[in-house]
């Protein structure tokens, strides 16, 4: 409804506050304000004042905020926390208790462990690794066959285990051609 | 605002997107100093991100709270101004034009930025929520915790100023 008696004066004042755009205008007021501008000339003076300032103030258009400021501010926001698996208190209580003493068990276990197959050796038996025997000494242990005849020169000739240059000169067998060995019963 | 309280990125990035710069005009406005604006939309947003978790639907318009808390924050460093007057303070405005008598675009910007500038907080505030921030004025009242008559009367006495002080710049630029 029109505000009935709209005067000039209070036009004014209302100009001087909102300017000449009618959507800036208190909606109470907007009816009545422009009844009186259809038929006041002045006070389409007073509108076209207003106006006139409003382009003005229109030049006072504020810088856009810098790119880095949405960043620094978005850095700031809150995260989403993570939401643990809904266990019910008691039963979640028991499930803790449950690994802790698995855990527990696990390395009870570790720490005592016999190992089987590790085999334990007797003195008397480490004392014989040394005379450890294999096929192949079965072999050469043959009364018809002479070890230092038939193995190949003892020598290091490979330069990776730090030995000396070879010496391919033939030698004499240190127990002669015809030496035998004795056969251990 | 509560998808921003439980962690939402997209939901907070939104937020930003709608609201940083009309939070950063406003403050520009208010403190006339683009870079001190960006301090205060900072702290806003700051606040934001704490509040969000607790936010309650309806009990005020987000609009009206982010430029209610922008506002405080500005104040705050208008009051800090007031103890360092000769370190922080605008330029005081020159409203006189060039010597060949024509301004150009440019410089009419930076007089009405200097005009404004000069008003006095609370008639720049006023200007700022109502004539730039587009506020109905029972919001802007809200937002300054006054009545919607000493808005007004806020908002006339910085017009008629303006005019006034533009007036040099105005009949140059209708040349122009």
């Amino acid at each position: 409804m029109p505000r009935e008696g709209m005067t000039l004066d209070r036009l004014a004042l209302l100009l001087d506050a909102y300017g000449a755009r009618p959507e800036r205008w208190p909606d109470a007021e907007r009816e009545a304000m422009q009844a009186l501008l259809e038929r006041s000339a002045e006070a389409r003076i007073r509108l076209d004042e207003a106006a006139a300032l409003d382009l003005l103030l229109e030049h006072a258009a504020p810088a856009p905020p810098s790119a880095a400021l949405a960043e620094r501010i978005l850095a700031g926001r809150p995260r989403a926390k993570l939401v643990p698996f809904p266990v019910p208190p008691r039963r979640r209580a028991r499930l803790v208790a449950a690994i802790g003493l698995a855990a527990a068990a696990s390395l009870a276990a570790w720490l005592v462990r016999r190992p089987a197959e590790y085999p334990r050796l007797e003195p008397a038996a480490l004392a014989q690794l040394g005379e450890y025997q294999t096929p192949t000494d079965a072999l050469l242990s043959a009364a018809d066959l002479d070890a230092d005849d038939t193995m190949p020169e003892f020598g290091c000739d490979d330069p990776d285990v730090d030995c000396d240059e070879p010496d391919l000169s033939p030698r004499p067998s240190s127990m002669g051609p015809t030496a035998r060995k004795e056969i251990p019963a | 605002m509560l998808r921003v309280g439980r962690g939402d990125g997209e939901a907070c990035r939104l937020l930003v997107e709608r609201h940083l710069g009309r939070v950063v005009a406003f403050a520009s406005r208010v403190l006339g100093s683009p870079s001190e604006a960006e301090d205060v939309a900072q702290d806003v947003f700051a606040r934001v991100w704490t509040s969000a978790a607790s936010w309650r639907p309806g009990s005020a318009r987000l609009t009206t709270w982010l430029h209610r808390v922008a506002l405080n924050l500005c104040l705050d460093r208008l009051a800090r101004r007031r103890e360092a007057p000769l370190e922080t303070a605008p330029e005081p405005a020159d409203p006189r034009p060039t010597p060949a008598g024509r301004l150009e675009e440019a410089e009419v910007t930076r007089v009405v930025h200097r005009e404004i500038a000069a008003l006095p907080e609370r008639q720049r505030t006023a200007l700022a929520l109502c004539h730039y921030q587009g506020m109905r004025n029972d919001e802007a009242a809200e937002i300054m915790d006054i009545t919607v008559e000493a808005l007004e009367s806020l908002l006339a006495r910085a017009r008629r100023t303006l005019r006034e002080r533009l007036r040099p710049v105005a009949s140059d630029l209708l040349e122009s």
